[in-house]
């Protein structure tokens, strides 16, 4: 009873100096994980279709639609994890900024709704129950796909709106450490960079209202849609390292002096 | 006080004197270096070396000679600038390491058309 006891008081003993650790999947991770089923899924569905297409018989049938409906499952529960995965993105960057808010709200929807899919696939029990299932998913499904793309751009704004964020902050950490009266090329300096800062603000701003503007959902489904998003995120950036490259001067040259 | 006069008697002493007085002996010994003047002369010669050796050591071991390095060859220093950071350039990297191709991440490609019918390409 007494060698019980110390076994016991040992454990207790160990978990107290090394605590475990809780084990948490995050949302790239459950992505990856979903999506790799899905890919598993739907290589058994294709044989298993093209078995049943060659051969025809009732017993392929119900293997292929039994395979089709968990590949559903597995396609639907990839697509609410993918925006899962995008919200947690943007949720990161612990930033509040409005123009992307109805790219947030898209992405919850579109979540909400594969979850909905994932759930509503597994009553289908013949093939004419999945062929209707997935005449009614094409249709439905189209506003939610697109909430990836214009989900995918929103978290980019994030990034360069928290960057404006962290800019501004960094700023005001440098301004009580200069002299002042500001010399006339410090005055100079700082009044650059704030009219650099306002420019970059206006083009995340512009960028961010032509993802919602009517014109640019009209192209959405394009090849080139991320395009020209490509290269005034480029155009962003570079104001960013030219404004931030501003402030280090400041920093090296008058603060530390 | 007057210094006795010290008779000699000693037959050997006298004999000496005599030789003395009459320059047998003188003559004996200018013969000897006569005979051997070459080897006296090397042996003063060697004499004289061996001192002015030892005399230039102990002079050189007084005044050590001076030690000699090659002139200053003008070479191009580096000036130690003192590097400063900034602390904010931990926010330069992140903006600079920020992708900016899109879709960033990528968008996965589903099926949507998962069915029995054919696929008609």
């Amino acid at each position: 009873m007494k060698s019980f006891a110390k076994i016991v008081l040992s454990f207790i003993f160990v978990f107290l100096i090394f605590p475990m650790k809780p084990v948490l999947a995050d949302y790239r991770s459950d992505y990856e994980y979903q999506y790799n089923q899905y890919r598993q899924n739907y290589i058994e569905y294709s044989v298993l279709k093209k078995d049943f297409l060659n051969n025809p018989t009732l017993d392929n049938q119900q293997k292929a639609v039994l395979v089709a409906k968990e590949t559903l499952k597995a396609r639907d529960l990839a697509k609410a994890s993918y925006a899962a995965y995008l919200l947690s993105l943007i949720q990161e960057k612990k930033i509040s900024y409005h123009p992307i808010n109805l790219h947030i709200v898209s992405l919850q929807a579109a979540h909400k709704y594969f979850l909905s899919e994932a759930q509503k696939s597994q009553s289908i029990i013949t093939s004419t129950d999945l062929k209707a299932f997935s005449e009614e998913y094409s249709k439905s499904v189209l506003t939610h796909n697109r909430s990836f793309r214009t989900g995918v751009i929103a978290n980019k704004i994030a990034d360069l709106v928290r960057f404006q964020l962290d800019g501004k902050e960094a700023f005001n950490t440098i301004l009580p450490k200069l002299a002042s009266p500001f010399s006339t090329s410090l005055a100079d300096r700082i009044n650059e960079l704030q009219l650099l800062g306002n420019r970059i603000d206006n083009d995340v701003d512009n960028l961010a209202t032509k993802v919602s503007s009517e014109e640019d959902m009209d192209n959405i489904d394009n090849e080139t849609y991320f395009t020209n998003k490509t290269e005034a995120v480029r155009d962003i950036q570079k104001l960013q390292l030219k404004w931030i490259d501003g402030l280090i001067d400041i920093d090296i040259n008058y603060a530390h002096s | 006080m007057p210094i006795p006069k010290i008779e000699i008697t000693n037959p050997e002493a006298i004999e000496l004197i005599n030789k003395f007085k009459s320059g047998e002996i003188k003559n004996t010994i200018i013969a000897w270096i006569k005979k051997n003047r070459w080897y006296l002369i090397a042996a003063v010669a060697v004499i004289v070396l061996v001192t002015a050796l030892v005399i230039g050591k102990s002079l050189s071991e007084k005044n050590p000679a001076p030690t000699f390095s090659p002139p200053d060859i003008e070479t191009v220093q580096q000036e130690e600038n003192e590097t400063i950071e900034s602390q904010f350039s931990d926010l330069r990297l992140d903006i600079q390491n920020q992708v900016t191709d899109l879709p960033d991440p990528y968008i996965p490609v589903f099926d949507d058309q998962i069915n029995l019918e054919e696929t008609i390409l």
